[in-house]
């Protein structure tokens, strides 16, 4: 799986930095090199919402089964979801400087995906902080739990500010095959690292049991 | 239906007795709401204190005074083995979980009330804006009193509580912040029921629903 993991992400580097074409702004204007970050922080952005997904489901799982393996794989999942979620907010405001000259705006996306990585370094500390294992994994499900089901509200509270410099994917982006074809790439290496380091964790965590 | 009122009744005449007996939550919560507010008013010059301000302030302040009061209800069931108590009685946990919340919204009302009425005069808000904020007031509180127990139940069952426990809470109460905020600035400017009441109710629902659904199993496991 590892090998299969490398040459995803080689592949979808190859891509990113050499395959794909300039990229354009929603209006057409030229973006510059520094657009090519977008074929990271798209995907990180899509594996992120996945993992936490998983880690939703899971938790569900756990509670109503109460096998410990279960609440280890959503753990396991929460925390790549975390590792991807610090990828997006790290690479956006380093392509947002680029892009409209400063690093930082309390726009919807922005301040919602921070509210989301915050409720997930919650989960991560809350799980910490908890050294009995069945309370943990009770605890950390319904923290899980309660963080995916708070992701839409935050959203929509958010985005009743109204929309700012954050651009919307339209078809400057993604009506370019070879541009789809990146990002698509990108997300399948993205995924397939997700799902490595869920599995390696877990069975870390199993086999400190 | 006798079997979910008469304990749901029995919580609730239990917390707001003990609460008439000390005013301890109500006293706390309030206490540090105000701080909260004039910690706020003092710290912006007199040109930025207008209702927009105000209501921000407000909400801050309910929230952080609400973490006080949900934390210190929930210490003292903890402190004084009230919780295996009622586990012993045989209570469904959900409706003990219910009968604690809604104490807990009679309570909080009344001092968000309290604290509405100082942010009305440091803010220079009017009668009528204050009045329209009811139906906020109602499902911010409600929101608040229906999540905040169990945040503090996790928080209470961890390791440095103290510092988890309001993490825990700002980080969950974030789209009720919001939603409120903007419900109240638009009451305050006329509009009672707009989209950001909504959002105040779809979180009491989604939210509330999920609580409900895992309380119990929380409950067992402090």
């Amino acid at each position: 799986m590892s090998i299969v993991v490398l040459l995803l992400v080689v592949a979808g580097l190859y891509a990113s930095l050499f395959f794909s074409p300039p990229l354009h702004g929603p209006d057409g204007e030229y973006l510059g090199e520094s657009f090519r970050i977008f074929f990271l922080h798209v995907p990180a952005a899509w594996t992120s919402f996945f993992c936490f997904f998983m880690a939703f489901l899971l938790a569900i799982a756990h509670l109503y089964t109460r096998r410990r393996r279960l609440d280890v794989m959503s753990a396991a999942w929460a925390e790549t979801g975390l590792i991807f979620a610090t990828i997006v907010i790290t690479t956006g405001p380093i392509w947002g400087r680029a892009a409209w000259g400063a690093y930082w705006t309390w726009e919807p996306r922005l301040t919602s995906f921070l509210v989301l990585w915050t409720m997930y370094l919650g989960y991560v500390l809350l799980r910490s902080a908890v050294e009995d294992a069945e309370k943990r994994g009770v605890f950390s499900s319904v923290m899980a739990i309660l963080s995916f089901l708070n992701v839409p509200i935050v959203f929509y509270a958010i985005k009743l500010w109204g929309a700012k410099s954050h651009p919307v994917p339209g078809p400057n982006y993604f009506g370019n095959p070879d541009i789809r074809a990146t990002i698509f790439i990108n997300l399948g290496a993205l995924l397939a690292t997700a799902a490595l380091f869920a599995h390696l964790r877990s069975r870390v965590e199993n086999e400190h049991d | 239906m006798n079997a979910i009122f008469t304990p749901f009744l029995a919580i609730l005449k239990r917390d707001l007795l003990r609460e008439s007996r000390t005013g301890e939550l109500l006293l706390g919560g309030a206490g540090f709401g105000i701080v909260v507010i004039l910690a706020y008013a003092f710290s912006l010059p007199s040109d930025f204190l207008t209702h927009e301000v105000g209501v921000g302030a407000l909400w801050i302040a309910v929230i952080f005074a609400s973490q006080v009061a949900i934390a210190g209800s929930i210490e003292i069931e903890g402190s004084a083995g009230r919780l295996d108590a009622v586990r012993a009685t045989g209570i469904d946990a959900g409706i003990f979980y219910m009968g604690k919340a809604f104490s807990l919204f009679i309570t909080l009302l009344l001092f968000a009330s309290g604290l509405l009425l100082i942010t009305a005069f440091l803010f220079n808000l009017e009668f009528a804006g204050i009045r329209r904020m009811t139906p906020v007031l109602i499902l911010g509180i409600g929101g608040i009193s229906l999540s905040g127990p169990l945040i503090a139940l996790l928080g209470a069952g961890a390791k440095s509580s103290r510092v988890l426990t309001p993490f825990l809470y700002v980080v969950l109460f974030v789209p009720l912040l919001l939603a409120s905020v903007m419900a109240s600035q638009s009451a305050i400017e006329g509009e009672v029921f707009g989209a950001a009441l909504t959002v105040v109710g779809a979180y009491d629902l989604i939210i509330g629903g999920g609580v409900l659904l895992v309380s119990p199993v929380i409950i067992e496991e402090s």
